[in-house]
């Protein structure tokens, strides 16, 4: 690769990373519930990006590969961190400033980790069912029926009412 | 409140109060590195112990060659160098986003060296403004300004720019946000500092 053709790849890359990595990590963060973590897991995604880059520089939108790749890493460390001690991911939480709404987070941290996944790219990303289906690798009859038990789990522990609203 | 509600508003705001070392991130990436476990970082500490002592014999060689094969971006390269300064414009209310999204009114942008933007709406305006970014060249700017809220999930904006003494003026290139394209290009911008 030239120099100047390595220096546009560099700055182009630079952008796009100051562009969506705040972003992407913040719903890996929701996925995972753990800043720290969510930043490693989305900066691994971004090092694929960056290893990748040649081939991906040239998709009408490379932050959507390196979102989709964040989005199934933490799937899989959130699926990894179910088997660890509750009490321990507890307080390793305590650490960090609390969310502004405690409970939610805290209910949404019970449910599997698809369910997470699925509830937070179609309430917080404002996702189509079809398009959490493409990100997750799932048919999109699993990621109905995954909002619909998240749902009504949700509502029991945080006391609100259900109201279908899948598209 | 249903829970629906309830997801969409507590899921934006848990998610906005997160702040990622966005800058230090990309330092760690520049140098092709993946996140360490706790095994790894107990390794790599004693390793650092080593460097420091080998360091301190060797400093002036290392800092001769500390950034070779590194990516070789700043924030001060990364442009913003070209557009700079503040400058407000006016929206005038009209049918369509303007209105629909409470556009209307006195908007002042400060393009940053750094290639960060400081946004300050009309009182109307209550979207999500902080950590926009732009990067420009002669003549050409792109944007992701409004990409938390009302460009959510659109590409970046791309525009052409010109300056005449205190006047800058916006022409779309490529934007499928209405609501910025409305903002960047309705009226020209005049330089306050």
């Amino acid at each position: 690769m030239g120099v100047a053709v390595k220096d546009r790849a560099e700055l182009e890359f630079a952008w796009l990373f100051r562009s969506h990595f705040a972003s992407i990590a913040r719903t890996v963060n929701l996925v995972v519930a753990d800043r720290s973590r969510a930043e490693d897991l989305t900066q691994d995604a971004f090092v694929q990006l960056w290893r990748n880059w040649a081939t991906v520089e040239g998709y009408e939108r490379p932050d959507a590969w390196v979102r989709r790749v964040a989005i199934r890493l933490a799937v899989r460390a959130a699926q990894r961190e179910r088997l660890r001690p509750f009490l321990e991911l507890r307080s390793r939480r305590l650490f960090e400033d609390p969310a502004p709404d405690p409970d939610l987070a805290d209910a949404i941290a019970t449910l599997a980790p698809m369910q997470r996944a699925a509830v937070v790219l179609y309430y917080l990303e404002d996702r189509t069912v079809a398009d959490v289906a493409d990100l997750l690798h799932v048919s999109e009859s699993t990621v109905k029926q995954h909002l619909h038990r998240a749902r009504r789990r949700l509502a029991g522990l945080l006391n609100e009412e259900v109201a279908e609203d899948v598209r | 409140m249903s829970v629906e509600q309830r997801l969409r508003d507590g899921l934006a705001r848990n998610a906005e109060a997160f702040h990622p070392d966005v800058e230090g991130r990309l330092g760690a990436v520049r140098r092709g590195q993946r996140h360490r476990s706790r095994v790894q970082w107990a390794l790599a500490g004693v390793a650092v112990l080593a460097f420091l002592a080998a360091a301190a014999a060797l400093a002036p060689a290392l800092l001769a060659s500390r950034h070779r094969g590194d990516l070789r971006i700043d924030s001060t390269t990364a442009a913003g160098q070209v557009l700079t300064g503040s400058y407000s414009t006016t929206v005038a209310a009209a049918a369509g986003v303007v209105t629909d999204r409470n556009l209307s009114g006195t908007w002042t942008v400060t393009w940053n060296n750094d290639g960060r933007m400081g946004v300050q709406a009309p009182t109307g305006y209550t979207g999500v403004l902080s950590g926009a970014l732009f990067q420009s060249t002669p003549g050409a700017v792109r944007t992701d300004v409004f990409g938390q809220d009302l460009c959510s999930g659109l590409q970046i904006g791309r525009y052409r720019w010109t300056r005449t003494g205190n006047a800058l003026m916006f022409t779309l290139a490529d934007d499928r946000c209405e609501g910025r394209v409305a903002v960047l290009t309705s009226a020209p911008w005049t330089r306050t500092r």
